[in-house]
C-alpha cells in the first residue's frame, strides 16, 4: 500500500492553444484533506478532474494508490488505458460535482446502490441496506424514495455524497460542492463532509469556503494561472500568506 | 375627472374567478356558424350512405347532371375480405420497418458518436445517403436492382447471397421491409442523436466518476432519460411510416393501396374506392395520433398526476393546443371613469 494516495507529477494539459495546467505537483497522504483554492480560471477543477482521468492529460504523471492513472507507461511514453480498465480505477476514486449531477429518472435509494449493483456486482439487498446506511449518515434517510427535483440543492448533494460514497472509494474529490447552493443550505454539506474527514477519508476539496479550509483541512494549496503557489497548513496559509498572490486572493474573499 | 366617493379598499370585493373569457368578436360567430354548416354537410354525407335521392336532387339542382358517385358504396368496400387482409399487411409492414428503423437509428447514432473512426465514417455516410435520396428510389432499387447485385457478386451461385437475392426478388413484402428499414433508420439516427444530445454532459461523467464504462452509463443513464425526448418524433414517424407504405404497392405488395387500385380497375368506382381507402388510412393515423398523445402525457405529466381524457387527446388532434384568453389586462385597468 503506497504511503502517498496521490501522486502529481508536473501534469500539464492544454484544451487546444490554451495551456490550463502548466507543471502541477501535488502529493496528497492517505487519510489527508487537501482543498484547494484560487480564483476561478486557475485550473483548480480541471487539475481535480484529471485525477480521475475525466480529462486526459498532455504531460507529467498522476498516481492514485501508486498506480498511474489512466495510462500505462511503455518504454518512456504514455499510452492511455483501456476504458474498461480506467472505469475500474474510477471505481476507486468518488467524485462529487457542483451541480450535483444526480440521475433524475431515479430515487435517491437507486441513485445511490445504481454503481454498486451494475459496477461492483453487489446484491440489491445488500446495496440497499448500505445505502440506507450512507443515507441516514448524510441525514437524509426518510428521502430515500424521494425523486431529485423534490430535494433542495443541499439534500440533493448529500445524496451525491452518499452516492460517491457508496463505492467504497479510497480518495473522494469534491468540485466546489458548495458553490451551486443557497447561502443556508451549504453548512449541511459541509457538516457531512467535515464528519467523512474525521473518519479519515482522504480528500481533496475544490472550494471557497475558508471556514471549512481552516477547521478541516490538514493543508490548504492555492492555485494560479495552471500552477501551485504555495501551500501550507490552513493555519500558515490563512494568517501568514507568503506569496503577494496568496494574499491578493485571501484578501479578495475573507 | 370627475370625483367619486369610492369604497375603502377593505370593503372591496374579492374578484370573483370566472371560466376563461371569450371575447365575442366576428371570428366568435364565424366560429359558430362555419361549425355548424361543416356538421350539416358531415350529417347529409353520412345520410346518403343510407339514402341517396336527396344528394342526387341535389346535384342536379346545381351541377345540372346527373350525381356520378355511389356513396352507399364506401359500405360494400368496408366488407372486402381482400381490403382487410391489405390493412394487415400495412399495419403489419409498418410496425416491423419502424421498430427495425429505431434499432438501425440508435446504433448508427451511437456510432456517429464512436470514438473509433470508421464507425464514425460509415454511420454518416449511411446518414447522408440514406437520407439524401427518395424513399421511392431507394424502394425500387431495393426491390429491382439489390436481388441483380447479389447475384452477380456470388460466383458459385448457390451461396448465401443468392439466396437473399431470391428472397427480395420474390418477396415484395421483404424488399419493402428492407427498403423502408432502412430510409427510416437514417431518420431516426438523427432523432436518437438529438435526445442523446438534449442530456445533461454532466450525467455521463457522473455515471463514469462511479466506475461505469461508456456503454453502461448510456445504457443505464443516458438513454433512458433520452427516451423522453425521443419517443414524441418517433410517433410522428410511425404514422408517417403508416402512410408511406403505400409506395410498396409499386412494386407489388398486396397493401392497402395496390388493392384498392386493383378494385376500381374492376368496378370503375375510382373516386368512391380511394376515398374508402383514404377514409381506412385516416381512422389508422387518427389511431395512433390518440395512442401517441396518451403516452405523450403520461410521460409529461406523470409528476403532476394530471391524466388526460381521450376527448381532451380528440380536441388536441383537431384544434390544436388549448388557447385560453385571460382577462387579465381587462382586470389591470382601472375603470374607465377614473382614467
Amino acid at each position: 500500500m503506497a504511503a502517498q494516495m496521490v501522486e502529481a507529477h508536473q501534469v500539464h494539459k492544454y484544451f487546444h492553444n490554451l495551456h490550463v495546467l502548466r507543471g502541477v505537483d501535488l502529493d496528497v497522504k492517505r487519510g489527508e484533506v487537501v482543498v484547494i483554492l484560487g480564483a476561478s480560471g486557475s485550473g483548480k477543477t480541471t487539475f481535480l478532474r484529471c485525477i480521475n482521468h475525466l480529462e486526459k492529460i498532455d504531460g507529467g504523471r498522476i498516481r492514485v494508490n501508486g498506480h498511474l492513472m489512466g495510462y500505462i507507461e511503455r518504454s518512456g511514453r504514455m499510452v492511455e488505458q483501456k476504458e474498461a480498465l480506467v472505469a475500474r480505477q474510477r471505481a476507486e476514486i468518488g467524485m462529487v460535482f457542483q451541480r450535483f449531477n444526480l440521475f433524475p429518472h431515479m430515487t435517491a435509494l437507486e441513485n445511490v446502490i445504481e454503481a454498486p449493483i451494475h459496477v461492483k456486482g453487489v446484491d440489491r439487498k445488500a446495496a440497499g441496506a448500505r445505502a440506507r446506511e450512507l443515507l441516514a449518515k448524510v441525514g437524509l434517510v426518510e428521502k430515500a424514495d424521494v425523486y431529485p427535483h423534490q430535494l433542495s440543492g443541499g439534500q440533493q448533494q448529500r445524496v451525491a455524497i452518499a452516492r460517491a460514497l457508496a463505492m467504497d472509494p479510497a480518495l473522494m474529490l469534491f468540485d466546489e460542492p458548495t458553490s451551486a447552493l443557497d447561502p443556508e443550505l451549504v453548512g449541511d454539506v459541509l457538516r457531512a463532509m467535515r464528519q467523512l474527514a474525521e473518519e479519515g477519508m482522504t480528500m481533496i476539496v475544490v472550494t471557497h469556503e475558508v471556514g471549512f479550509a481552516r477547521e478541516v483541512a490538514h493543508r490548504a494549496v492555492l492555485m494560479d494561472t495552471g500552477a501551485i503557489l504555495e501551500e501550507g497548513s490552513p493555519d500558515e496559509f490563512f494568517t501568514r500568506p507568503q506569496h503577494p498572490r496568496t494574499k491578493q486572493f485571501l484578501s479578495s474573499i475573507l | 375627472m370627475s370625483t367619486t366617493i369610492r369604497p375603502a379598499p377593505a370593503d372591496v370585493p374579492e374578484p370573483e374567478l370566472r371560466g376563461p373569457v371569450v371575447e365575442r368578436d366576428a371570428w366568435f360567430v364565424a366560429n359558430i356558424v362555419l361549425t355548424l354548416a361543416g356538421l350539416l354537410v358531415a350529417a347529409f354525407l353520412v345520410y346518403s350512405l343510407f339514402d341517396q335521392e336527396p344528394i342526387k336532387r341535389f346535384w342536379l339542382a346545381a351541377f345540372h347532371t346527373t350525381f356520378p358517385y355511389d356513396i352507399a358504396y364506401l359500405k360494400t368496400y368496408f366488407t372486402f375480405p381482400q381490403v382487410y387482409r391489405a390493412v394487415q399487411v400495412t399495419f403489419v409492414l409498418a410496425i416491423l420497418a419502424q421498430t427495425t428503423g429505431v434499432v438501425l437509428g440508435l446504433f448508427s447514432a451511437l456510432g456517429r458518436q464512436s470514438r473509433i473512426a470508421v464507425l464514425r465514417v460509415l454511420s454518416g455516410l449511411y446518414i447522408w445517403v440514406w437520407r439524401g435520396t427518395p424513399v421511392f428510389l431507394q424502394l425500387v432499387l431495393t426491390a429491382y436492382g439489390v436481388p441483380l447485385i447479389l447475384e452477380s457478386m456470388d460466383a458459385g451461385g448457390a451461396g448465401v447471397l443468392t439466396k437473399i437475392a431470391l428472397l427480395i426478388a420474390t418477396s415484395s413484402f421483404a424488399a419493402g421491409y428492407v427498403a423502408l428499414s432502412l430510409n427510416e433508420g437514417a431518420y431516426m439516427s438523427e432523432i436518437v442523436r438529438a435526445g442523446i444530445e438534449a442530456i445533461d454532459r454532466g450525467q455521463m461523467e457522473a455515471a463514469k466518476a462511479l466506475g461505469m464504462t461508456y456503454g453502461l452509463a448510456m445504457r443505464r443513464i443516458v438513454l433512458p432519460q433520452a427516451l423522453k425526448v425521443i419517443l414524441p418524433p418517433t410517433g410522428n414517424e410511425f404514422i408517417s411510416m403508416l402512410k408511406t407504405t403505400s409506395l410498396v404497392s409499386y412494386i407489388g405488395l398486396q397493401e392497402l393501396t395496390l388493392v384498392t387500385l386493383q378494385i376500381y380497375a374492376h368496378n370503375f368506382k375510382v373516386v368512391e374506392s380511394l376515398v374508402a381507402a383514404g377514409i381506412f388510412y385516416l381512422a389508422m393515423t387518427t389511431v395512433l395520433s390518440l395512442i401517441q398523445a396518451q403516452i405523450e402525457i403520461r410521460l409529461g405529466e406523470r409528476r403532476s398526476e394530471v391524466r388526460a381524457s381521450l376527448t381532451d387527446n380528440l380536441r388536441r388532434i383537431f384544434l390544436g393546443a388549448p388557447q385560453v384568453r385571460r382577462p387579465a389586462t381587462v382586470a389591470a385597468l382601472p375603470p374607465k371613469e377614473h382614467r
